[in-house]
């Protein structure tokens, strides 16, 4: 995957560049607004990295402008400012997603994937499929090895995205924010309890796991 | 030598009057304060309105007497014509004696070729007669010319009183001329009175303006003095001091009193802001720098004594847990200081029940996993304006808390509507509960009960739902909760105004 990282911070951008080539993509770094749009309007790459705040071209007006002359390359934006507010101005400028400062590089790799591996609007699969796992999106049911599981609700919509992004390790904040549409820390492992009851679902009584842990990250669907 | 003697003086005398202003600086700038300025405004208006009206009244008074009294003289003018033409200058001379003698209202001079009074009851024809064309001796009297005339004389003794009249002059055969004229009477004195009258009313309006504009102003200046020496104080950083209110039976007070107050409400909030800036760096300060303390000395040890490549990786892992600890802690300062300031958030309508039923939905496998038993006891279709995301955290923040520290039995969330616009929400536990003693404490800010201490956590979380409470015009109890095997159990309540 064509990364284009736009970070003022020497330092941060190279380690950003590491973290994600270390994950087998290529990056480009630029350090300013407008060196960062000039690149991006070379539609390179599949996954555009942007602080909010650059130097000579503000990242948000930047990714604006893109999204004005319809460049459609996904946009991960990076902020010191946190707040639900910020994140909705993200989004609102044309943002995908929002990452705020500090983050762990598994996160930003995450993230980053999940953007380039988006799936596409239009795509009217009604059946999603992983190995033996099988997800019905218009009856809502679930089957693995032709058994049926049964699903609540919330598990049907984790088990979607974990399917639509298998292979890729998704993490908790990102369950959170894309499952839940909640923004916040939680001080307990909300999560893992949700997967652990998910596993026990799709995983126990049967020849292999599907669902793993990443130690420290998060989780990852593998056929 | 007297010029320069001059000059020398001319320096002495102004640089004394320079000094004299330097020292009562307070006369020159309320000369130019806006109450000053105002009252002067006035003050000129209304003189110039009086000094128009005045003229006004004078001038058509005048007019009136005037036309009369030109009316009579020349009617008098044309009898005393007659008499002339019929009898000659001697018989006229007789009858203006005759006249002068018995009408006070009618003045008359006769005078010679030579220039000189032959009769009459003035001194002089009050006009240059040189510039008066003198008819030949054929012409007839009645086509000569008539010159008309204002004028004002003196009557008799009476210097005291300058009257007014109007006459008119002919100037007849062989050299003779005879002026008529009629006393303007007392409608001309009463019109001299009004206009010396107002005009030095005018004159005093405008001495009393000057004196109450300055007297206006320097009450305005000592309140706007007493008002900057506050914003002095406060620039200087005594935030404590408040601009000196007065108060009013009557209830009303004037703009300055309302700026007062305004200013002193402004200075009540900045103050709180202030302090509650200063307690928020002291609280990061404070419990940053505990975790942050520890992180170094971790760091330092691995560098240190770190034996294997598993210590160093353990080290590293325990300081990335250590510093993302730091950064939760730190984002909810943030936002604790942000309510505390009074930056509300993004207050919508929304579906109270629906939230909470997607939060006991996302707590429920937790509360479980954990062998509690967990209910949920939530009314339907309670509405709500509030910053939704904010009032997820206060919830989640208490959920957080009641799991952490129950040990057993049963978790339970509730929401009603208490009263009219008043909702309460409720997590009830059945955990070690809080003692009445400790409540108050455990809502401050950073505080960790001691049998909390060895769990993990920031001590904040209580604080920040309590902030957002009363960000919703609310507020957080501490309660019994359920009664189970050992503890009260813990009551948490947010009584929120429903904001509809």
């Amino acid at each position: 995957m064509q990364v284009l990282i736009v970070e003022d911070a020497v330092d941060t951008s190279k380690f950003m560049a590491r973290a994600l080539e270390e994950a087998g993509h290529q990056t480009q770094v630029a350090h300013n607004g407008v060196e960062g749009e000039n690149l991006a309007r070379s539609l390179n790459f599949d996954v555009l990295v942007f602080d909010r705040m650059l130097p000579l071209k503000d990242g948000m007006k930047v990714v604006e402008d893109l999204r004005a002359d319809g460049i459609n390359t996904p946009v991960l934006f990076l902020s010191a400012l946190g707040d639900v507010e910020h994140r909705i101005e993200g989004l609102k400028a044309g943002g995908d997603d929002y990452l705020s400062k500090p983050y762990s590089s598994a996160e930003l790799v995450a993230r980053v994937e999940v953007l380039g591996k988006r799936v596409d609007p239009d795509n009217r699969t009604t059946l999603l499929k992983l190995g033996d796992l099988e997800m019905d999106l218009i009856t809502r049911k679930v089957r693995r090895a032709s058994k049926k599981i049964d699903i609540q609700p919330r598990e049907f919509r984790l088990l979607e995205y974990l399917m639509r992004n298998a292979g890729q390790i998704v993490t908790r904040t990102m369950l959170l924010e894309k499952v839940w549409d909640y923004h916040f820390d939680p001080q307990t492992n909300v999560i893992d309890v949700h997967i652990s009851r998910l596993r026990t679902k799709i995983d126990k009584e049967f020849d292999h796991p599907m669902l793993h842990t990443v130690r420290g990250t998060g989780y990852r669907l593998e056929a | 030598m007297w010029v320069v003697n001059f000059r020398a003086k001319f320096e002495k005398l102004k640089s004394w009057v320079m000094d004299s202003w330097k020292f009562r600086p307070s006369l020159t700038s309320l000369l130019q304060t806006t109450s000053f300025k105002v009252a002067m405004t006035f003050a000129g208006l209304f003189s110039g309105f009086a000094l128009l009206l005045l003229l006004f009244i004078y001038a058509s008074t005048v007019w009136i007497l005037s036309y009369d009294a030109d009316r009579g003289a020349r009617r008098e003018l044309s009898e005393l014509t007659d008499i002339w033409f019929t009898g000659g200058v001697n018989n006229l001379n007789r009858t203006i004696i005759q006249r002068a003698a018995t009408n006070s209202d009618s003045l008359y001079v006769l005078i010679t070729p030579q220039g000189t009074v032959l009769s009459g009851n003035i001194d002089a024809v009050p006009m240059d007669l040189s510039k008066i064309d003198r008819p030949e001796t054929s012409d007839d009297l009645r086509s000569v010319p008539i010159i008309g005339r204002g004028f004002t004389y003196f009557r008799g003794d009476d210097v005291r009183r300058q009257r007014g009249a109007r006459g008119v002059f002919l100037a007849g055969p062989d050299g003779y001329g005879l002026f008529v004229a009629k006393d303007l009477g007392p409608g001309f004195v009463l019109a001299e009175r009004i206009v010396s009258v107002v005009w030095f009313g005018s004159l005093a309006v405008l001495a009393f303006s000057v004196i109450g504009g300055y007297w206006v102003a320097r009450g305005a200046s000592r309140r706007v003095d007493e008002l900057s020496r506050t914003t002095e104080a406060v620039m200087a950083g005594n935030l404590a001091i408040r601009a000196p209110t007065r108060t009013y039976k009557s209830g009303g007070g004037d703009e300055f009193d309302r700026l007062t107050q305004d200013l002193n409400s402004m200075l009540d909030r900045t103050e709180k802001l202030v302090q509650s800036s200063r307690t928020i760096g002291d609280s990061i300060a404070h419990d940053l720098r505990s975790p942050l303390t520890r992180l170094r000395s971790n760091l330092e040890n691995a560098s240190l004594h770190a034996k294997t490549e598993e210590d160093l990786q353990l080290s590293i892992e325990n300081a990335i847990a250590e510093l993302d600890a730091i950064v939760v802690t730190f984002n909810a300062v943030l936002r604790l200081a942000r309510l505390e300031a009074g930056e509300g958030g993004n207050f919508k309508i929304f579906d109270l029940s629906e939230t909470l039923l997607e939060l006991a939905e996302l707590y429920e496998p937790s509360v479980t996993e954990k062998g509690l038993e967990f209910a949920s006891n939530i009314a339907p279709n309670l509405m709500m304006k509030a910053d939704k995301s904010l009032l997820f955290q206060a919830i989640a923040n208490i959920m957080d808390n009641a799991i952490k520290y129950t040990p057993t039995g049963k978790i339970e969330v509730s929401a009603k509507l208490a009263a009219a616009n008043k909702i309460e929400i409720s997590v009830q536990d059945s955990g070690p509960g809080i003692a009445a003693a400790e409540r108050d404490n455990a809502k401050k800010r950073f505080v960790r009960l001691d049998g909390a201490r060895s769990t993990p956590g920031n001590g904040i979380g209580l604080s920040l739902a309590q902030a957002i409470a009363e960000a919703h015009s609310g507020k957080l109890e501490l309660g019994d909760g359920l009664a189970d095997n050992g503890g009260v159990g813990l009551k948490v309540t947010l009584v929120l105004n429903s904001g509809l």
